[in-house]
């Protein structure tokens, strides 16, 4: 059977700790890009932490929300690339061919969740900080767009490992590298398509949302709620 | 030409692209033979320990071979090696469970810094001058033991200092054998933040004198009174993945939170209520709250438990339902309404499992000691008494004698290094000739009235046995570099976290990537070199060899590791990534550590007291109050790219640092987001950019450590200011600790954003297109 | 771009090791396991040539590179450019029972290593469509 890949985003369990975007630097070797740069706004994270307020002291109240790539089924970022760089692929990833990209940057601004990232230049690591970076994903030169890719390299090495292996993933076995380091456990990942997996089960929960359900992207991360305010008692 | 180099070439970035490095080395680089056989293109997963706070982690090493440029015998060229790639948490480990928080996973680039001192320097300019030259081993160790043999010679051994941050096992033991055989005097072990008033108020109120372990994945309510327990304060993972649990773990049933501060916090940011209180009268509110428990009969049972008895005893009135606690009167102190209090020891009472924990900034005021009591004695009113156990407990020691922890309740590190300095600036006979460094740095996260940096300058020689230049090691003569954690011998013994007890233990994960060798082979090679008592106490040759005979009494206890022989247990320690005793069963009911028993004699109880501030109300209006982030800790991790570029969870900030101001007192003094303004002590000034924030109270002003160093490396030097370098040197009388949220300051604006420079991550984007409640 | 019959240290003769009946994975290690084929360090040479032929000109200069401390400076044959940002894992395909020779050429009738195949991605994207493999962009490029 095909696989989906989702992700489960539980608001009421993330804590705005990050772990999940450092994970994501070390594992696709997300280049940081220094003070200046950072200070006009290109700073690259695959996936962020959003945070809004509402109110004011001494009743301020915050919420954290993990931001990422929507996987959606309805791309916007598809749609407008020139050169098929950004398109569906066979697993219903949006995926993002790094050799085809020429850095017009459409699907960023077409993007509704600003979750793509640019390369205005190469990307430095001064030595021996190179050493950090992971063989199994490609290094990104200037001109070319990323974002986040649900770790594909650890999706293909898992299905390349169960098909040796002659068997079917199991769920668990698999997981990216932001899920893999939460410890509250905010982030799920796994197979839609198996139904009795930890991801479906969650995605199906009372509480289940998608960021800006209404513009019909169809994502395929899914936020569950985190419950009213005050409200110590509901499911 | 490809297409992509005519892109790189026509836009003339000039960046250095390392981008090929690792796959088309330098030709010219000659290579040497690989000392380790590794499958290319296969990860390892080797066992390591996080070393970038004290919580003590349990790490795995993704370990794949690739070309590393190197020096050797002062040749460069290209090796293949091991290198680490990146560190998850250790699945079987009890503290983290395979998790990890953000700075531990930044581990890898404390490894991979540029800035790393990669083979011993001798200074060669003027003190501080930051000019040094590099020298041998041999020759930098025969520097070290002339002078430890002329202090020897001279009947000065007591004229040796070492300052070191905290450490715990065999490091610590190390270190203070070696000192003790030597004949100088205990180490000063220094962190700006330690907790030695919590220790000690926990050693009164539960016996033991350690940090407390939390079972909050059993929790149906707590209140936490200023602990950031899912970003800084004690054991954040542990706490996080409880945390989650608490929430959604258990279907039906969402444990309560509630926090109590006047900044809030990233983990104050998570509760369901939060509540703003006077800084300084966090005890009062707990025992609020406890007199409504005890006038209104809420629990009766724990009111007359064995626990509440003892932890009630410390507090002045207990006995008598305290009388000075009425709501009505804790309303005028804290700024809490009684209405509150009352429904929270409802709430609390209700709730099932609950628990009252205290951490940060209430403990750093001059009546710190009494906060932490009160909330002790609360605890012990609302998680005392249940058959499955408290939700607050204390981890077992490990059955070792000499694990290597410090004796209880240790002097607060502050009194130590002020006393250190006193006795160096005093210029008495027998004060510090030589002084020894390793992983410490006052002079960036002591306040500038403890004239710590005119001691240091004072003393004639300095040893650095750390691995980077930063304020204080910049003053060495020697610098000896220590390896990177990741390619050590490594040990720890987790004070909190776990409710088993544990010793974590790893080999080196990778090899050594520089010139550097081991601190510990360093001093016991010494103490072989200089003989005597120093070799009888320390007849090791290299560091694993004083593990292993630390360690292997350890093979009786069972637990963990099931070996027939010592060398199957210790090859299965390392293996497993240390030794843990066997899991219990529920919570904490059968493996809590037993409390130490009341010291005889009367017990004074302590009285309210009023807390106290530096500098008086008129002239310094404010409040003042640093805090710990979850990127820098007290600082010492300011110089990784991936810690400096990583938003602030509250301000999105990066590689800056800021003071947050309510708006209110922002259009008081005409202040805006974004502007520069001096912040002013009795004790220094500086400047900083303004961020306007609605989560704190309009009269306090909180701002970030960890920014401000002035020579910390390409990464962190010259980025924002140092908030302790204005705190006045105001402690904790009955533990010597630092009050560093007793400091009271002015406001002022001194300029616009050009000025400041304030870095916002959400500033370059287009606002929050995805602000909508998920529906 | 590399030449495709570069100069190696060492004039390193495949046809004759071949011809000993040795495995392609007896030196190049890992090459079913992962991405990466090994390529032999000095001291892995040195495990047999301590012994055989120790006379030959060629097998002396590797002595002497492990005498001075040095490995072997083995000039890579095959390679992508990193703009290509393929991955490319050797063990599925030596799995699915592709010849090494399929992309390497035949090594029993090479000396030193050659490139004899143009690896392409017409190249890859061909025999993926032949055998019925995804050609799907990420099952590649990533």
């Amino acid at each position: 059977m095909a696989h989906k890949w989702g992700l489960v985003v539980d608001l009421d369990r993330c804590t705005g700790c990050e772990a999940c975007v450092v994970a994501c630097h070390a594992e696709n070797n997300v280049p940081t890009v220094g003070k200046d740069q950072a200070a006009i706004g290109r700073a690259m994270q695959w996936i962020r932490v959003e945070r809004s307020w509402e109110g004011d002291f001494p009743n301020p109240k915050v919420r954290f929300q993990p931001v990422l790539c929507q996987q959606c089924d309805a791309a916007p970022c598809e749609a407008v690339c020139p050169t098929y760089a950004s398109y569906h692929t066979e697993e219903g990833l949006n995926g993002q061919a790094y050799n085809r990209c020429i850095g017009t940057r459409f699907c960023a601004n077409a993007c509704p969740y600003t979750v793509r990232s640019f390369n205005f230049f190469n990307p430095s690591w001064q030595k021996p900080l190179n050493l950090q970076l992971n063989p199994d994903v490609s290094v990104r030169s200037v001109g070319i767009m990323e974002k986040c890719t649900f770790c594909v390299q650890r999706i293909k090495s898992a299905e390349i490992q169960a098909e040796a292996e002659k068997r079917d993933l199991k769920d668990g076995e698999l997981t990216t590298a932001c899920a893999q380091s939460c410890a509250s456990k905010a982030l799920v990942f796994g197979d839609l398509n198996d139904p009795n997996s930890e991801v479906s089960r969650l995605a199906s929960s009372n509480r289940a949302a998608k960021l800006m359900g209404e513009l019909g992207t169809k994502p395929n991360v899914t936020y569950l709620d985190r419950g009213a305010w005050q409200d110590a008692k509901n499911s | 030409m490809e297409r992509r180099n005519f892109i790189k070439i026509s836009a003339l970035t000039g960046v250095a692209a390392t981008l090929d490095a690792c796959r088309a080395p330098d030709k010219q680089l000659i290579r040497f033979i690989p000392e380790e056989n590794l499958i290319p293109g296969i990860a390892v997963w080797k066992p390591s320990i996080c070393t970038l706070c004290s919580a003590g982690c349990g790490l795995q090493v993704r370990v794949m071979q690739g070309d590393a440029e190197v020096e050797r015998h002062g040749e460069r060229g290209l090796i293949k090696m091991g290198l680490a790639k990146r560190l998850e948490g250790s699945p079987q480990n009890p503290i983290n469970a395979g998790k990890l928080c953000a700075r531990g996973q930044a581990g890898l680039q404390v490894l991979y810094h540029p800035d790393r001192i990669t083979k011993p320097i001798k200074r060669s300019g003027a003190r501080g001058s930051g000019q040094f030259q590099a020298i041998s081993w041999d020759d930098a160790l025969k520097e070290l033991t002339s002078h430890l043999t002329a202090l020897q010679a001279s009947r000065s051994a007591n004229a040796l200092a070492f300052l070191a941050r905290p450490l715990r096992g065999q490091r610590r033991e190390l270190i203070e054998k070696f000192l003790t055989a030597f004949g100088a005097p205990p180490a000063v072990w220094y962190e700006p933040f330690d907790e030695a008033v919590l220790r000690q108020a926990n050693l009164l109120s539960f016996g033991h004198a350690a940090l407390p372990t939390l079972d909050l994945a059993r929790a149906d309510y707590v209140i936490s009174f200023g602990a950031d327990f899912l970003g800084t304060w004690n054991s954040p993972v542990a706490q996080s993945i409880g945390y989650g649990a608490m929430r959604r773990g258990r279907p039906g049933r969402r444990g309560k939170f509630v926090q109590v501060e006047s900044r809030m916090s990233q983990t104050g940011a998570n509760a369901d209520e939060w509540i703003a209180c006077k800084p300084g009268t966090e005890g009062v509110l707990a025992l609020g709250i406890a007199h409504v428990i005890l006038s209104q009969k809420l629990a009766p049972q724990s009111i007359a438990s064995p626990a509440a008895s003892r932890a009630g005893s410390q507090i002045a009135g207990w006995s008598a339902g305290l009388p000075e606690f009425t709501p009505e009167a804790v309303e005028k102190q804290t700024g809490v309404s009684a209405a509150v209090m009352t429904r929270l020891a409802h709430e609390m009472t209700l709730s099932g499992a609950a628990a009252a924990i205290v951490g940060g900034a209430p403990l750093a005021q001059t009546n710190g000691l009494f906060s932490a009591l009160a909330v002790n004695a609360l605890e012990s009113l609302v998680d005392a008494n249940r058959d499955e156990g408290p939700i607050l407990g204390f981890t077992p020691e490990p059955p070792l004698s000499n694990a290597g922890e410090p004796a209880a309740p240790a002097q607060a590190s502050f009194a130590r290094l002020n006393s250190f300095a006193q006795s160096v600036l005093s210029g008495k006979a027998g004060t510090p000739q030589m002084l020894m460094l390793y992983d410490a740095n006052p002079i960036f996260s002591a306040p500038p009235a403890t004239k710590i940096r005119e001691a240091i300058a004072r003393i004639p020689t300095i040893v650095s046995l750390g691995s980077f230049i930063d304020e204080t090691s910049a003053q060495a003569d020697l610098i000896l570099p220590d390896n990177a954690p990741l390619e050590s011998w490594l040990d720890s013994v987790p004070e909190s976290g776990s409710f088993q007890s544990l010793i974590g233990l790893a080999p080196p994960a990778v090899s050594p990537l520089h010139e550097t060798r081991p601190m510990p082979d360093v001093l016991l090679g010494v103490a072989q070199h200089l003989g005597g008592d120093l070799a009888k106490a320390l007849p090791y040759a290299t560091f694993d060899a004083m593990l292993k005979a630390a360690l292997l009494p350890l093979r009786a206890q069972g637990g963990s590791v099931a070996a027939k022989t010592d060398d199957d247990f210790w090859q299965s320690v390392q293996t497993q990534g240390g030794w843990w005793s066997a899991p219990a069963a529920a919570g904490w009911k059968s493996a809590a550590a037993k409390p130490a028993a009341m010291p005889q004699g009367k017990q004074a109880s302590h009285a309210l007291t009023a807390p106290e501030f530096a500098g008086s109300a008129t002239d310094f209006p404010f409040y003042f109050q640093p805090y710990l982030t979850p990127s820098f800790g007290d600082g010492s991790t300011a110089h990784l790219p991936w810690m400096q570029e990583l938003p602030d969870a509250l301000t999105t900030a990066m590689w800056s640092s800021w003071v947050e101001i309510h708006p209110k007192t922002g259009a008081m003094l005409g202040i805006q987001q974004g502007d520069l303004v001096e912040i002013a002590s009795q004790a220094g000034s500086l400047r900083v950019p303004a961020v306007l924030s609605p989560g704190i109270a309009p009269d306090l002003l909180a701002m970030p450590v960890g920014q401000g160093h002035e020579n910390f490396g390409r990464f962190a030097s010259g980025h924002g200011a140092n908030p302790l370098s204005i705190l006045a040197p105001v402690v904790e009388p009955s533990t010597g600790s630092l009050a560093w949220a007793a400091t009271r300051v002015k406001l002022a604006r001194v300029g616009g954003p050009e000025q400041a420079k304030l870095v916002l991550f959400a500033g370059g984007m287009s606002g929050f297109p995805h602000d909508e409640k998920p529906r | 771009m590399h030449p495709e019959h570069p100069v190696q240290p060492i004039a390193f003769t495949h046809t004759v090791h071949l011809a000993k009946r040795m495995q392609c994975t007896t030196c190049h290690v890992g090459v079913s396991q992962g991405p990466d084929a090994q390529i032999p360090n000095v001291t892995f040479c040195m495990g047999c040539h301590m012994v055989i032929d120790t006379n030959n000109p060629e097998i002396k200069k590797i002595a002497a590179y492990q005498a001075r401390g040095e490995d072997i400076p083995w000039v890579r044959v095959y390679n992508y450019s990193p703009s290509a940002h393929v991955r490319f894992n050797h063990a599925p395909h030596i799995r699915a029972g592709v010849a090494c020779s399929t992309c390497h050429g035949d090594m029993t009738k090479q000396t030193t290593a050659e490139r004899k195949v143009n690896l392409n991605m017409g190249f890859c994207v061909e025999c993926h469509k032949q055998k019925r493999v995804s050609v799907d962009c990420d099952t590649c490029h990533f």
